[in-house]
């Protein structure tokens, strides 16, 4: 089936399937501590007419019981899913359920427009559907997490429609997409970095691809109103700074002090630290194998490393195709890299959680692998393409049933 | 490139004797080795002339041990020591001279590698200003020393594939025969390059004769060993029980450690988490390389792809291997271990001068010009701290007893009124003895190593030790108080390390 009616029905698909995968026995383990804060937060905000621990009235950031500054997303949505789902605590995971199921049928969007191929979408969509670090984090209710990814596939779906239209541009088309990457620092505290580092990719990535200043300048227009509310609201409460963007951005001694933030940042030990926190990041241990998970599932799936060095293979080869699907895989590929820096700007050394925009860009890079092995058109690359896939979901059900379906770890 | 081989041997050779400041344990085994062998022709077990050495504790008569190393050292030092006396420096030296050496085998080597002569002078200079190859050349450790052996298999082989004399390739062959008494890391590393050698001749389309050859010098080299094992038939089994070998996958953990073997921040900042092995100011190699050596890998993969270039990368990346192969004891970041990826590194670097200087553009040659103007200035800062602050941070790990001050407090006091015996507490390690007995050779004082016992401060019985004798324990022991006590013993000194640190109780049994 083609055209919009196909895309809707495997958008349905995807979302139903992501849902059932996602929500599944989600009580089957208690709250975590971090889970508890937000819930706690939600439950104030439910049970106080939506104020806060302060007093203030609908927060924009929002002060948990034990002092930390929350990011609005995870706890109104929370706040709001203990409404509908009152009976039981853990149900607030939906959201997260949801958030992940939503940002599936955008990937799947997006995919159709790189890819030009509902199968390729389709295969983008259910690779990223069966990422383990997705998985785990689309079934629970952190700080950080899956909560900015939907944003940043928004950014990307209008990032690759405006750059597709090369004669006639439509500016609007960058400024929606660098608002909603804009809107993601309302959704975890590591987007505030994240969203620092994309909008430099977007700007690199503008430049190297000819984009007009008439367009930033739309887009800088665009950014500046999705980041005011944020601006307006801070003014308003100085005192959430500290511990909103003050730990997750830049503290306010250093926003005092600029010289003091580079010496502290340049400093050799904390490079060293840095440089080692973003280096392990990327090891194979991580992100492809580790024995310490069932199935041995690191943040993907380990067959997932053939099509995603393929991918990044072809991606960096430049081979012949849209001004939108080449901005894509690029930012796939560069951002790929960049989100390391996520982590290891809080030297918290395999942060996935901060990170898990990698997923998107993982799958993306892995589609357009499999698209290169589907390509050669010999046999041997097809068949590697369909062990790759066997192993893969063989994989992802020997994790999925151990990892999240099994109660409370001993 | 004369200027530059003194230039080495002036930098490497500076306060040879005084930094590191303490000789450690493993200098001093090969320091008393060399000497056995130098003075006696036995090494310190009595066996004549050994293939491998048996590592046992000198103060143990037939004590068991399942520690053997490699014998190459320990005869370069009793060649040193045949004409030099025994010194810290002296036995620092072997690997200082086969530093030099590698500095010309890296020009050697560069010049067949790159057109332009000056690009081999940079090899040479870069390896000499590489922090870790200065590092190690100054301790008395056989980690160094498959280095030469690498590049020397390497010179040989590039001018056998450029002139096709068979004896070349036997020299190589025999090169890496050889290597296989230098360190047992080699015993991985050098059959590899061995089954790499017959590689590149297969792809080089060379006649059958060289492999024959190339094979034939290495079985050459390793005729003493063939000879040897039979009457040693313990030796493997020891080697494999002493180094902990894992012989199960553990898939994840040793992916795990051969990604961080290439991680930027030991490579380029710290060096390695050991204050004995590196000085955490500095990395392996300096932060220039951090540009260099991605450019040249780039270099070699996009554009000069070749036999002899391939050959850097199989180099570079199979430095880590026979870690990640064995899993021993503590194998994160043993800069030691890894030290085969200095000179491919410095190469593939120089590679990388080399595309970044034929861009024609002013910003790569402004790039080169900045990068290679900061080599030495890192340097000299990475060797002020070297041989200033490092050794002051470091003393505990060479020698947390600071054994050479316990000597002098032990020979003041025998000097003024004669000791009985001087106990040494049984927890300090066999390392420790070796020390002792190093620096009571110094001093010339076999004597007071005649009159060195062991005590066990657990079962420490007054009656079992001569009025008037020396015991000697960590100060850190929390049972030195038990050993004060009018019938027991007094503390005769507490010897400080050379930051003022307590590290050792001399106590004189009442």
């Amino acid at each position: 089936m083609n055209g919009a009616g196909g895309v809707i029905l495997t958008s349905v698909l995807l979302f139903a399937f992501a849902l059932a995968l996602y929500a599944t026995r989600l009580e089957t383990r208690d709250l975590t501590r971090e889970e508890m804060e937000i819930a706690s937060a939600a439950s104030a905000l439910a049970a106080n007419d939506l104020r806060d621990a302060d007093g203030r009235f609908m927060p924009l950031f929002v002060r948990s019981a034990s002092g930390n500054g929350l990011p609005p997303l995870p706890v109104y949505a929370a706040a709001v899913s203990q409404r509908v789902w009152w009976m039981s605590p853990t149900r607030i995971r939906w959201v997260a359920a949801l958030t992940g199921a939503v940002n599936l049928v955008l990937l799947y969007i997006l995919a159709r427009r790189v890819f030009d191929s509902a199968a390729l979408a389709a295969v983008a969509s259910i690779l990223l559907l069966l990422t383990p670090a997705y998985v785990t984090y689309s079934r629970s209710v952190t700080q950080d997490g899956v909560w900015q990814l939907p944003f940043v596939t928004a950014w990307l779906i209008g990032f690759a429609a405006f750059a597709e239209r090369s004669t006639a541009p439509r500016h609007w088309q960058l400024a929606a997409a660098v608002a909603a990457l804009g809107a993601a620092i309302y959704s975890a505290p590591s987007a505030a970095i994240m969203v620092v580092i994309l909008l430099a990719l977007t700007a690199w990535i503008g430049w190297r691809f000819g984009i007009r200043r008439n367009a930033f300048l739309w887009a800088g227009v665009a950014l500046f109103l999705t980041l005011s509310p944020a601006f307006v609201w801070l003014l308003r409460h100085p005192a959430m700074y500290a511990d909103t963007f003050g730990s997750w951005l830049v503290h306010p001694a250093h926003i005092r002090n600029p010289i003091d933030w580079l010496t502290t940042l340049t400093n050799w030990e904390s490079l060293t630290v840095i440089v080692d926190v973003f280096w392990d990041f990327f090891s194979p241990s991580h992100l492809f194998v580790n024995d310490q998970s069932p199935g041995m599932a690191g943040v993907f799936l380990l067959p997932m490393i053939v099509p995603m060095i393929v991918g990044a293979r072809e991606t960096l080869r430049a081979k012949p195709g849209g001004a939108g699907r080449r901005v894509v895989l690029v930012i796939a590929l560069y951002g790929f890299v960049l989100a390391g820096l996520i982590g290891a700007t809080f030297k918290e050394p395999r942060a996935i959680q901060r990170a898990l925009v990698v997923a998107i860009f993982g799958a993306l890079l892995a589609t357009r692998g499999f698209e290169s092995l589907s390509d050669s058109k010999t046999f041997g690359a097809r068949l590697m393409v369909t062990v790759l896939f066997a192993a893969a979901l063989v994989q992802f059900f020997a994790w999925y049933s151990h990892a999240m379906l099994a109660a409370n770890p001993t | 490139m004369a200027g530059i081989v003194v230039f080495t041997s002036m930098l490497y050779l500076k306060d040879l004797g005084r930094a590191p400041v303490y000789l450690g344990w493993d200098e001093a085994r090969t320091a008393m080795q060399g000497y056995s062998l130098a003075t006696t022709g036995r090494d310190m077990t009595g066996h004549p002339a050994p293939l491998f050495f048996h590592i046992t504790d000198p103060l143990l008569p037939n004590h068991e041990s399942v520690t053997w190393w490699q014998p190459l050292l320990f005869y370069l030092t009793a060649a040193v020591l045949r004409v030099a006396p025994l010194a810290m420096w002296s036995v620092r030296l072997p690997n200082v001279a086969l530093a030099v050496l590698n500095v010309w085998l890296a020009y050697a080597v560069a010049r067949r590698l790159f057109a332009n002569s000056w690009y081999a002078v940079l090899a040479a200079l870069m390896l000499a200003l590489t922090p870790a190859h200065f590092f190690f050349a100054r301790l008395a450790q056989d980690y160094f020393l498959p280095q030469t052996f690498a590049l020397l298999w390497l010179w040989c082989l590039l001018r056998y594939l450029q002139s096709d004399n068979a004896w070349l390739a036997a020299a190589a062959g025999f090169i890496l025969g050889a290597g296989l008494y230098t360190h047992i890391s080699s015993w991985i590393v050098m059959p590899f390059y061995l089954a790499v050698t017959n590689v590149v001749f297969w792809f080089s389309g060379k006649p059958r004769r060289a492999n024959v050859a190339l094979c034939l010098g290495f079985g050459a080299a390793l005729l003493p060993m063939a000879a040897w094992l039979p009457y040693h038939p313990s030796l493997l089994q020891d080697m494999f029980t002493n180094y902990n070998v894992a012989t199960t996958l553990k898939l994840s953990e040793r992916l795990n450690l051969y990604w961080e073997y290439f991680n930027p921040s030991y490579l380029f900042f710290s060096g390695g988490a050991d204050l004995m092995w590196a000085t955490r100011f500095a990395g392996v190699f300096l932060l220039a390389i951090a540009v260099l050596l991605p450019c040249g890998i780039w270099a070699i993969r996009q554009r000069q792809f070749s036999i002899p270039h391939a050959l850097l990368f199989v180099g570079f990346f199979f430095a880590p291997v026979p870690i990640v192969a064995t899993l021993p004891d503590a194998p994160e970041y043993a800069t030691a271990r890894d030290l085969l990826v200095i000179p491919f590194g410095v190469l593939i670097s120089v590679a990388g001068v080399q595309f970044l200087l034929s861009n024609r553009r002013p910003l790569g040659r402004v790039l080169v010009a900045l990068l290679l103007v900061s080599i030495p200035v890192e340097f000299a800062s990475f060797a002020r701290d070297y041989f200033g602050g490092y050794q002051l941070r470091s003393a505990f790990r060479h020698d947390f007893l600071n054994v050479r001050g316990v000597v002098e407090s032990v020979i003041a006091t025998d000097t003024a009124t004669p000791v009985p015996a001087v106990y040494l507490s049984d927890d300090l390690s066999a390392g420790k003895v070796v020390q002792w007995q190093f620096h009571l050779t110094t001093h010339k004082r076999p004597d007071l190593w005649d009159r060195t016992r062991y005590f066990s401060i657990a079962e420490f019985k007054p009656t079992d030790i001569p009025s008037g004798s020396l015991l000697v324990l960590n100060i850190k022991d929390r049972r030195l108080t038990d050993l004060v006590g009018p019938d027991r013993c007094s503390v005769v000194q507490i010897v400080d390390d050379v930051t003022g640190t307590p590290a050792a109780a001399v106590l004189r049994r009442n």
